[in-house]
């Protein structure tokens, strides 16, 4: 029987839908894994069945009674407690604290029983102690720990709570073999003991070694609820991807002046380790693989957000030497992040002040001269097909592809040589992504080099000449003319 | 990936903040009793702790508060109001056993209704916590002005002498301190403090723990409401009387005492001991200034320059430890 | 009624502030006839231009984001005031020196603030308040012995009497100071990198914003705004007398949120915070008209606070 059955939820954040009409049923005794690409839905069902996030629509039934989740205390008392992939523990509190904080065993009303709490979390301690790594103790702050660490203490808060129901997102990210193996015996045992269990992981061998069923969803849709048994890997990437698997070539002319633009030699820094690679004039280049493999921070070291620890960087032939965001746009590099909340826009400020901090800087300007440099927006906002009344309007009125796309003018306006796009689509409609990269191809015709990581592999595949696959920081393939398809890019990336 | 810092002293500042405060009070205990051998007397130190009690309360209280990420600018007007209540209602009724008893138990109400008002408009109505209660301060002390709208009404004999008092040779400030010390030591161990620094940890991230944010933040004013009242309480044991203007002064101390002792705005972070801790250095920030001969126009300022220097080497090195 | 909180035009903080003021002038005149009169209106303009001026500088440093808040305005209101006083000396002709003077003063003294948010990274709150601490004390060493200065005649005249037969000069100066503020932060690069660095930081460093720079320069602006404002108090008040700064320290703050700048940073202007001034002063007085104990009026004055702060933006909920 279901216990738990999550009918009709759909989700929006502004223009973008997060989850569309989507249904899902789990039964007891079962591990069922969610899977699907990155952006498919994934960790807002699991947010909305945990509470923390309302569903816009749809409702959610534990034992065929419905049942309405305001927030995660809701959720836990209805037996649903939940690993967050951004992880929900206190920096400052100790291993042991944070596994029972929202139950922490008490006596005389209202002391901390420690010694209960401590054989309590003795029990989880255990269970970790000998693949934990050094340093592991009940009694050490969080802040302490290594993201390993901090993966297991988040599952111990989960095991901590026994509910019926538990949900896993991306438990596993960061914790090695040894460690995975070890979750996976807790996982088996909760399941014989009658727990229902939803599990997401990105790595396919994990999915066919605990999996019962597998659901999976593409583009904020369920697209299919199977036994584990009933596919294998191919039916799987297959219905992720979709029905197609072309091999898909750009179509642009090519104006490859073979001369490198940017060369990179035994790069390393924080996530990825020992990259080199070369681009050419005119040249796309992509870097593919799951989400967090290294390819945004080494984008970012490239334009000097992020400090590099060894290796080279030529811009031509010139060695940059100390990186930073000054320097590199000196050097004509631009760096357009598709997070554009965090890393992009002026929130509440208008699209003036937004699309112009670069021009500024390398026009060494002391007055805006509002009316003087207007026309340069409007230049580069209708190649662009920004949609917006007027200059003065203010960002966060602009839909979240319009948004981004004053972000790229503010990259464009000054004609850089080389653009580091770190996953610009992001969130952002398909006309929108449409407009967007045709841009992109202009300015490559153009001679204008550009590294794009992109979390789509569609629009990895379509636009780029090459693409190297990340894994663990590390390139671990090159795909090139026809070996640049789907197929080949999820197995690179999903090969642990 | 294996970055576990090895270096002993950066850990043990990391677990336990209020250490370089207590470096710091340690030194200047020494540098006292170096300028002033007589400071280092537990007469004398009774007499320190005599004259900073109400402070150190009013900085226990700042600590609940700043320990989920808040400030309350109204502990001030607090103290004042429940400073003017007690006074006026011992005033009123006769100094008797029984109205001392019943005015300290007026006093805590007073004390927990303010916090519930500061817990509401900041918790729940969401309110800027800097701006929103230095507006309930107005009120409060307008409150206090309307009780008692000049000062100098004396507190019962009973009241101040008992404050004063020596039983079995051990002064009662003493006995008040050890309560205090005690509550505090339960306090430390309860399951609210925990889900109080938790909360302040990151509201998001305890949020969806399945910690109630809001009430949290509320009781977090009430305790600080309470311990306001305490330390009301000590000031009137001091004084002797009624004045509603008495806090005034005391509200950005007792912020600069908790960051003092460690404890940090953004919350998560603060320790009552620490926060103790750091009055203790103001206080001997103070005496020192006065015993090693510095001219008394020049005092004042050699204590704000030292407060200042003492509040930068705090938090540089706990920015250090924490990196 | 949510519709009506979404039209941003009718509850724009400037909008509200004028409306407020105006409601606020009819209810005082009813109150007490005369409230209104010309007269009036500039006397009282004269007080919200004083809490106005150092308003400005709060207002910098709070747009410059991360908790900026300058606590220390007030001892250098009142250190401005004494080493004004003290170096004009009753004298018209030592006046600009004593402005020099005192104006760099206010600035070194920022200076501190700044280098010690952006380089130690001490919070602002605490730096500041930290720094108020000094600044009491030094005001003792500096009055202690020496007779306190007393303010040029011309300084009197320019801050109480009108000047040319219009308003009097600090009206002028400070509707000057307006229209210069609106200027640099509408039309500088500085004053749109303010709003960058207010809004998003990480963005600032990666448009190649020089943030720590910018960040400092606030607090240095916030000095010399305060020692402006100390100076003219000395002028208001004729002589300068003891933490004459300390009231307006939280007050500076209230004007700026009633303005429409989130304490957040990165959003709002000079424009409200003026007006922010100007209702915190005509509430002040409308209560001082009621004929209440100033306890009633203390009393009034948190509550409309309070209430007032409920309009001007109230945090995010936690869930999504």
């Amino acid at each position: 029987m279901s216990l738990l059955e999550v009918k009709n939820i759909s989700k929006k954040y502004g223009a973008t839908i997060a989850l569309n009409n989507c249904n899902i049923s789990i039964n007891e005794s079962e591990i069922h894994v969610l899977i699907g690409s990155n952006g498919s839905g994934k960790s807002t069902l699991c947010k909305i069945i945990s509470g923390s996030v309302q569903a816009d629509e749809g409702e959610i039934f534990i034992k065929n009674k419905k049942k309405i989740i305001k927030n995660p205390i809701d959720s836990k008392n209805l037996g649903i407690s939940t690993f967050y992939q951004e992880l929900s523990i206190a920096n400052h509190a100790s291993v042991e604290d944070n596994v029972f904080m929202s139950n922490l065993p008490s006596k005389y009303f209202f002391l901390i029983d420690r010694k209960k709490l401590r054989n309590s979390a003795l029990k989880f301690y255990n269970l970790f102690k000998n693949v934990a790594g050094e340093d592991f103790s009940l009694s050490t702050p969080v802040i302490q720990l290594r993201e390993d660490q901090r993966q297991i203490v988040e599952i111990m808060k989960v095991l901590a709570s026994n509910t019926k129901i538990m949900i896993f997102d991306e438990p596993t990210s960061a914790l090695d073999k040894s460690q995975v193996e070890c979750f996976f015996k807790i996982l088996k045992n909760l399941k014989k003991q009658g727990h229902s269990i939803i599990f997401i992981s990105h790595r396919m061998n994990e999915i066919f070694e605990v999996g019962d069923k597998i659901t999976i969803l593409r583009d904020a849709e369920v697209i299919s609820t199977n036994k584990l048994s009933d596919v294998d890997q191919d039916t799987i990437i297959k219905r992720m991807i979709g029905e197609k698997n072309l091999i898909l070539n750009l179509k642009r002319k090519s104006n490859q002046i073979k001369t490198p633009a940017l060369t990179i030699r035994n790069l390393c820094g924080k996530n990825f380790d020992n990259i080199s690679l070369e681009i050419l004039k005119g040249e796309i280049i992509g870097i593919g693989g799951l989400h967090g493999q290294g390819q945004s921070s080494l984008l970012r070291s490239i334009f000097g957000i992020l400090p590099k620890k060894s290796g080279n960087i030529f811009i031509e032939n010139k060695i940059l030497n100390k990186t930073s965001p000054r320097k590199s746009i000196n050097y004509g590099l631009s760096y357009i992040s598709g997070d554009r909340k965090r890393d992009g826009i002026f929130p509440g400020r208008s699209i003036f002040e937004n699309i112009f901090p670069i021009h500024f800087y390398k026009n060494k300007k002391i007055f805006t001269n509002r009316n003087g440099i207007q026309p340069l927006a409007n230049n580069t906002l209708d190649l662009l097909k920004t949609v917006y009344s007027s200059i003065n309007q203010e960002i966060t009125n602009l839909s979240g592809g319009n948004q981004q796309k004053i972000i790229i003018a503010r990259w464009l306006i000054n004609s850089p040589l080389i653009l580091l796009l770190d996953d610009p689509a992001k969130g952002i409609d398909l006309s929108a992504k449409a407009d967007l990269y045709s841009l992109i191809n202009q300015l490559a015709e153009k001679g204008v080099s550009i590294i794009l990581y992109s979390s789509d592999d569609e629009e990895l595949l379509t636009y780029s000449d090459r693409i190297f696959v990340f894994n663990n920081g590390k390139i671990t393939k090159l795909l090139e003319g026809s070996e640049k398809n789907k197929y080949n890019l999820y197995e690179a990336s999903y090969d642990n | 990936m294996h970055k576990n810092n090895k270096n002993i002293s950066l850990q043990l500042i990391r677990n336990f903040p209020f250490i370089p405060s207590l470096i710091i009070l340690i030194v200047l205990i020494l540098l006292n009793g170096f300028y002033e051998p007589n400071s280092i007397s537990i007469g004398s130190l009774v007499g320190l702790i005599s004259t900073y009690l109400a402070l150190m309360l009013l900085a226990v209280a700042q600590t609940y508060v700043v320990m989920s990420a808040d400030i309350d600018l109204s502990v001030g007007g607090v103290i004042s109001l429940v400073n003017v209540s007690i006074v006026a209602f011992m005033d009123h009724f006769g100094g008797g056993v029984y109205v001392v008893l019943l005015s300290l138990l007026l006093g805590i109400i007073i004390g927990i209704l303010c916090g519930l008002i500061n817990g509401f408009v900041v918790a729940i109505l969401r309110l800027q916590a800097i701006v929103a209660t230095f507006a309930t301060s107005i009120f409060f002390m307008g409150l206090a002005l309307y009780i008692m709208p000049v000062a100098g009404t004396p507190a019962s004999d009973l009241f101040w002498l008992t404050y004063f008092e020596n039983y079995f040779g051990i002064p009662f400030v003493i006995y008040a301190l050890s309560f205090i010390i005690l509550l505090i030591f339960f306090l430390n161990k309860s399951r609210f403090v925990k889900t109080l620094l938790a909360v302040g940890d990151g509201y998001l991230s305890a949020f969806q723990g399945g910690l109630d944010v809001t009430k949290t933040r509320v009781k977090g004013f009430l305790l600080c409401g309470f311990f306001s009242a305490v330390s009301a309480f000590c000031l009137t044991g001091e004084t002797a009387s009624g004045d509603p203007l008495v806090g005034t002064k005391m509200t950005l101390l007792s912020v600069a005492a908790v960051v003092l002792g460690g404890g940090a705005l953004s919350g998560g972070s603060a320790s009552v001991i620490g926060s103790m801790i750091g009055v203790l250095i103001i206080g001997l920030i103070n005496s020192l200034v006065f015993f090693i001969g510095t001219p008394s126009e020049w005092q004042n300022l050699i204590q704000g320059l030292s407060i200042l220097i003492a509040l930068m080497i705090g938090i540089y090195i706990n920015i250090k430890a924490q990196a | 009624m949510k519709i009506l909180f979404k039209n941003e035009n009718l509850f724009n903080p400037i909008t509200v502030a004028i409306t407020l003021i105006i409601i606020l002038f009819f209810l005082g005149n009813f109150i007490s006839p005369g409230f209104a009169s010309p007269n009036q209106i500039i006397s009282l303009l004269i007080v919200a231009s004083l809490l106005g001026i150092i308003s400005a500088g709060q207002n910098l440093v709070i747009l410059g984001g991360r908790e900026g808040i300058d606590l220390s305005v007030g001892g250098v209101v009142s250190i401005a005031a004494v080493v004004a006083g003290n170096v004009m000396d009753g004298s018209n002709a030592a006046i600009l020196p004593a402005v020099a003077v005192t104006l760099f003063v206010g600035g070194f003294i920022g200076l501190i603030n700044g280098i010690g948010v952006t380089f130690i990274k001490i919070p602002p709150l605490v730096m500041t308040l930290g720094m108020l601490g000094v600044l009491q004390g030094l005001l003792v060493v500096v009055r202690n012995g020496v007779p306190s200065g007393n303010a040029a005649p011309f300084l009197v005249h320019f801050a109480t009497k009108p000047l040319l037969n219009t308003f009097p000069g600090i009206l002028w100066l400070w509707l000057i100071l307006t229209l210069f503020l609106v200027f640099l932060l509408k039309h500088t690069v500085y004053g749109l990198r303010i709003y960058a660095i207010g809004t998003n930081e990480r963005a600032a460093k990666m448009t190649a914003v020089p943030v720590e720079l910018i960040r400092v320069s606030l607090f240095v602006l916030s000095g010399m705004f305060a020692a402006l404002a100390g100076i003219c108090l000395l002028g208001y008040s004729g002589s300068s007398f003891a933490n004459v700064g300390e009231q307006y320290i939280l007050p500076s703050i209230i004007a700026v949120v009633f303005g429409g700048t989130s304490l957040a940073g990165g959003k709002g202007g000079y424009v409200g915070t003026a007006l922010g001034a100007i209702l915190l002063i005509v509430l002040q007085s409308i209560l001082i008209t009621i004929r209440i104990d100033e306890s009633g009026r203390q009393m009034i004055f948190g509550a409309t606070l309070l209430l007032l702060m409920i309009f001007y933006g109230r945090g995010k909920m936690l869930r999504s």
